[in-house]
């Protein structure tokens, strides 16, 4: 069966933190789908593992709300490529989703730390 | 935006794919650089990626207006899925369309004629006004002059009344005089019906009756496009009917039509309006021709008015108990008037075809039934392979509805064909004449009914597949015994009634196709074969004198006779199922004087020399009219056999004396001689006692003319015509129609009801046969796992093929029980419309049984007949 079930809010959550990985890796400059997937996993000590088949289909939802952009270029080796770059708009969104994310991990925090203490 | 990538998608789409092949190559070489083989490398990189053509769709949906694209994929993927399944959906779609078809025509045919309003403002108020002849005589008889007028003046529950007389006129002034249909008609008629002219205006109620000096008529519609050009400069010109001038005062709108068959003297639709006069001696006159309306007042209900009547009507017969003695008066609503006739049948029509839709609806149901576990498996697989459960059922209802739209249109173009049908067979003058389309609502109704019975149906398996977890059904396999057991009951007991009922309609056609037979081979007591009828009608101012009018039949029938191709020819007063034959009672010479009101009553009728030989009436003794006695009265009467029988019963009539109460001076007639009996008043009807007189006792102003031809009677008819306007040239003659075609008008309306109920029977036994079909071939289906078993456990095909046909012809046998029991209630209700038929015949019922369970085994013998074809180790390979 497929995950019919699973609950929407862990879905967005994951959705919604696989865009904040995305544009920051996007932060040092333009990159392509390959690149920023090894870069996430680089970053994160291996701990993140970015499903490549859901790579794609965010990257075109950023562009598609035009928060990067794209181009086709030649990669190092010469081989063609789509490069994408951040745009102002993804720049602010970053930002925004980055003072989220820390509210959040605050948040979480506080809930998980006074139930370790009592137990 | 969204427009813009919509309509580049394609081109995005493949971009994207050339995307992740770079993706691919890139991860393969990275790979290839950490030492593996090139094909490992490029494998492992496709399984870290994931498969690629779910990711393309996933990113291809964002581009697409997500409900459009899927509608479009699952409408693409229903249609194949329906030419797979090819017998399925064309049964489906016969079944819809004659379930939708069949009752949207014949509803749009009961609609107009029963369930519309009447278009005259007045209609609910309007009753005719009938006498009645007391005990169990005539319920509904025109009425006199003398009678209406004291109805008018004395009752006290009608606003107003109005007196009817349908006639035939010369039209004259044109080219070629015209035999028109007319009617005289009180003033207070058209302000009765509350219609107005269309042109001009209609005749002033309460306008003098004996203003005689200027005598109006009011148009049809038709008359005037046809005569008159459409001119509106016709108002207050005059125009001539049987050479009298009348004033032409209005134009009819197109389409209004008044027309009461019952007792009219003239059987085609009135064209033409004209004011009627009574003069100081028909004021007095008892002659009963006239046929009668009334407006009720508002607070008057029908009951109230008729009690008061009937009072009035009491009175009136206590102060002439001569005229009036056993004569009462019964009113009718003016639409039960117009429809009585006919709604009995409609309604039998009307309940036949909603059994017709009860039937499709059921096969509609156990076609998507027996479907229903196929199509679990499929889902399943459909579900296993990751495919949502909302994505799942939405496409299955796509599917059903793209189904039941293909039903619906198909519906709607056989209901269109079903209603021409209906059209091009119903008799004349049955169907309202203006266009009619049809009924929209009804259509709607009858699809919407079908269909949702359709995807009620068609659905299941998807939800079913949804509640239960892939795995069972897949597991299942497509042959365990157990699967559907619940929803193969529901199936049987469809099927069963969907029998049932097909028997009941069955047996209802059976019984009217036996009675109409009954009724077609009844003999006319005359031979209908090779004769011409024709109707000629003198204008009033001409041939004033009886020897005129005798001299010029003489001489017509002369000049006819002589016609190359005419065997003999002669002419009569009232032709056989015309509808209409005077009347009267007779007083046998030397038998106790009687009041006319206590005669024995006969029809009389008049007719010229060589009548019977003409149309084949055997002359059972005594002689029949010569030469002579065409031309003067000469006291002599020719009567029926059962005119001979009834007043002498044990004496020999010929030479015998009776006065028939026909003139203003009545003598004795002598009987001279005795012919067979003629079925006057329809194939259907009662003979009754008939006297005919030689055409000068009476001289009528018409006569019909009967013309026996060696060949086709149509071939004579130009000749006919020159030759009437030979004798004279101002003398037009109308309804030139063979007998035969007379005879068959006549039965036209029931030939028509049991045509019609006879398709509904096909239909409906069809459909039945359908489901006992689909039933057996998917219970087949079902268990082709176990017969394999059964069969490599040494069992015999011909044994498994006997049991299978056993569970079929078992439901089949129990719809044909029930469908006997149902039977034999619901046909009492034909007793009315059979002739000579018994609606409870154990012939029929045995036959109609017989042919169904015939028929259903042939079916289950078709369906079952795959069994010899199974291969008992393919198919226990097959799981």
């Amino acid at each position: 069966m497929p995950k019919r079930g699973a609950p929407p809010l862990d879905a967005d959550l994951l959705q919604g933190t696989l865009d904040l990985l995305i544009l920051q890796s996007l932060l040092l400059g333009p990159a392509h789908g390959h690149t920023i997937a090894h870069v996430i996993e680089h970053r994160s000590d291996e701990v993140l593992q970015v499903e490549h088949g859901s790579l794609y289909p965010a990257l075109h939802r950023l562009q598609n709300r035009g928060w990067i952009s794209s181009e086709w270029g030649s990669s190092e080796n010469n081989r063609k490529a789509r490069f994408y770059r951040l745009t102002a708009a993804g720049r602010k969104q970053l930002l925004r989703q980055t003072g989220r994310w820390e509210q959040l991990v605050a948040a979480v925090n506080r809930v998980l730390r006074p139930s370790r203490g009592r137990a | 935006m969204i427009w813009k990538r919509f309509f580049k998608r394609r081109a995005r789409r493949e971009e994207a794919a050339a995307e992740l092949e770079a993706h691919l190559e890139r991860e393969a070489a990275e790979n290839m650089e950490r030492g593996m083989a090139r094909d490992e490398a490029r494998r492992a990189a496709h399984i870290k990626l994931g498969n690629t053509t779910r990711i393309l769709s996933e990113i291809s949906e964002q581009d697409s207006f997500g409900g459009l694209e899927t509608l479009w994929h699952d409408l693409r993927y229903g249609a194949r899925m329906l030419v797979k399944q090819r017998g399925f959906a064309l049964v489906s779609l016969i079944t819809l369309a004659l379930g939708v078809g069949a009752n949207t025509a014949i509803f749009t045919v009961v609609d107009a004629l029963l369930i519309r309003p009447l278009p005259f403002p007045n209609a609910n108020r309007v009753v005719v006004a009938w006498e009645r002849r007391m005990p169990d005589g005539e319920w509904q008889n025109v009425t006199s002059p003398a009678n209406f007028l004291q109805w008018q003046r004395e009752n006290t529950v009608f606003e107003r009344m109005a007196a009817i007389f349908n006639d035939s006129s010369i039209l004259s002034g044109g080219d070629i005089p015209e035999q028109i249909a007319t009617a005289s008609v009180t003033p207070d008629f058209f302000s009765i019906l509350g219609v107005n002219a269309a042109i001009g205006r209609v005749f002033v109620p309460g306008q003098d009756e004996n203003a005689t000096a200027n005598p109006e008529a009011v148009l049809g519609f038709e008359v005037w496009q046809r005569h008159f050009a459409s001119s509106a400069t016709v108002l207050g010109t005059k125009i001539t009917l049987d050479d009298k001038p009348y004033t032409v005062v209005g134009v009819m709108p197109r389409g209004f039509d008044f027309f009461i068959k019952q007792q009219s003297f003239s059987h085609k639709k009135p064209e033409i309006w004209v004011t009627m006069h009574f003069s100081a001696e028909t004021r007095a006159s008892h002659g009963r021709y006239l046929q009668t309306v009334g407006l009720l007042r508002p607070e008057v209900t029908p009951a109230q008015a008729q009690s008061a009547m009937i009072a009035l009507a009491s009175r009136i017969e206590a102060q002439d108990p001569a005229s009036m003695k056993n004569w009462s008066v019964n009113l009718v609503p003016l639409r039960m008037q117009l429809t009585g006739d006919i709604s009995g049948g409609l309604r039998l029509l009307l309940a036949a075809v909603g059994l017709v839709l009860l039937i499709a609806c059921a096969n509609v149901a156990t076609l998507n039934l027996a479907r229903a576990s196929a199509r679990r498996h499929e889902i399943a697989i459909r579900i296993a392979l990751g495919a949502s459960a909302k994505r799942v059922v939405r496409q299955v209802l796509t599917e059903s509805c793209l189904l039941a739209l293909m039903g619906g249109a198909a519906g709607l173009c056989l209901g269109c064909a079903c209603l021409s049908l209906l059209k091009s067979i119903a008799p004349a003058n049955l169907l309202p004449p203006e266009s009619m389309s049809l009924d929209v609502h009804v259509f709607a109704f009858a699809a919407a009914v079908s269909i949702a019975c359709g995807l009620l149906f068609g659905i299941i398996p998807a939800i079913d597949a949804v509640r239960v977890a892939p795995r069972e059904p897949l597991q299942e396999g497509a042959g365990t015994v157990s699967a559907g057991k619940r929803r193969g009951f529901a199936r049987q007991m469809l099927v069963t009634a969907e029998v049932a009922i097909a028997l009941v309609l069955l047996t209802g056609a059976s019984l009217l196709i036996r009675s109409f037979h009954r009724l077609t081979t009844v003999d006319p007591g005359f031979d209908p074969q090779n004769v011409l009828t024709a109707w000629v009608q003198f204008p009033n101012a001409r041939y004033q004198k009886d020897e005129e009018k005798s001299q010029f039949f003489a001489r017509l029938l002369d000049a006819i006779r002589a016609l190359p191709g005419v065997r003999s020819a002669s002419a009569d007063g009232f032709l056989p199922f015309a509808g209409i034959i005077a009347a009267t009672g007779v007083q046998v010479e030397g038998r106790p004087v009687l009041p006319i009101s206590q005669l024995p009553t006969v029809d009389v009728s008049i007719v010229e020399p060589g009548f019977f030989e003409t149309l084949g009436i055997p002359i059972i003794s005594g002689r029949s009219f010569n030469r002579s006695e065409a031309f003067a009265a000469s006291g002599s009467v020719v009567i029926s056999q059962s005119m001979a029988q009834q007043l002498w019963p044990n004496e020999s009539p010929i030479g015998k004396r009776v006065t028939i109460y026909m003139k203003r001076e009545n003598k004795p007639s002598t009987v001279i001689g005795i012919v067979g009996d003629v079925k006057h008043a329809g194939l259907a009807g009662a003979v009754r006692p008939t006297a005919y007189w030689s055409y000068p006792e009476l001289g009528f102003q018409f006569m019909s003319l009967v013309i026996r031809t060696q060949g086709d009677p149509r071939g004579l008819i130009p000749a006919l015509r020159d030759t009437v306007l030979r004798v004279d040239r101002n003398q037009p003659i109308a309804d030139v129609v063979p007998m035969e075609t007379l005879l068959s008008m006549s039965v036209a309306r029931t030939r028509f009801a049991t045509r019609v109920m006879a398709a509904f029977a096909s239909i409906a036994f069809l459909l039945a046969i359908v489901g006992i079909y689909g039933v057996v071939s998917y219970d087949v289906e079902q268990r082709t796992r176990e017969i394999g078993i059964r069969m490599a456990l040494g069992a015999q095909r011909t044994s498994l093929i006997g049991q299978m046909l056993k569970r079929g012809m078992g439901l089949a046998a129990v719809g044909v029980g029930l469908g006997i029991t149902a039977s034999l209630g619901l046909t009492r209700l034909l007793t009315s419309i059979l002739y000579e038929t018994r609606p409870n015949d154990p012939l029929i019922y045995l036959l109609d049984s017989m042919g169904l369970l015939a028929v259903a085994f042939l079916a289950g013998y078709v369906a079952v007949r795959r069994i010899s074809s199974i291969e008992p180790t393919a198919v226990l390979r097959r799981d």
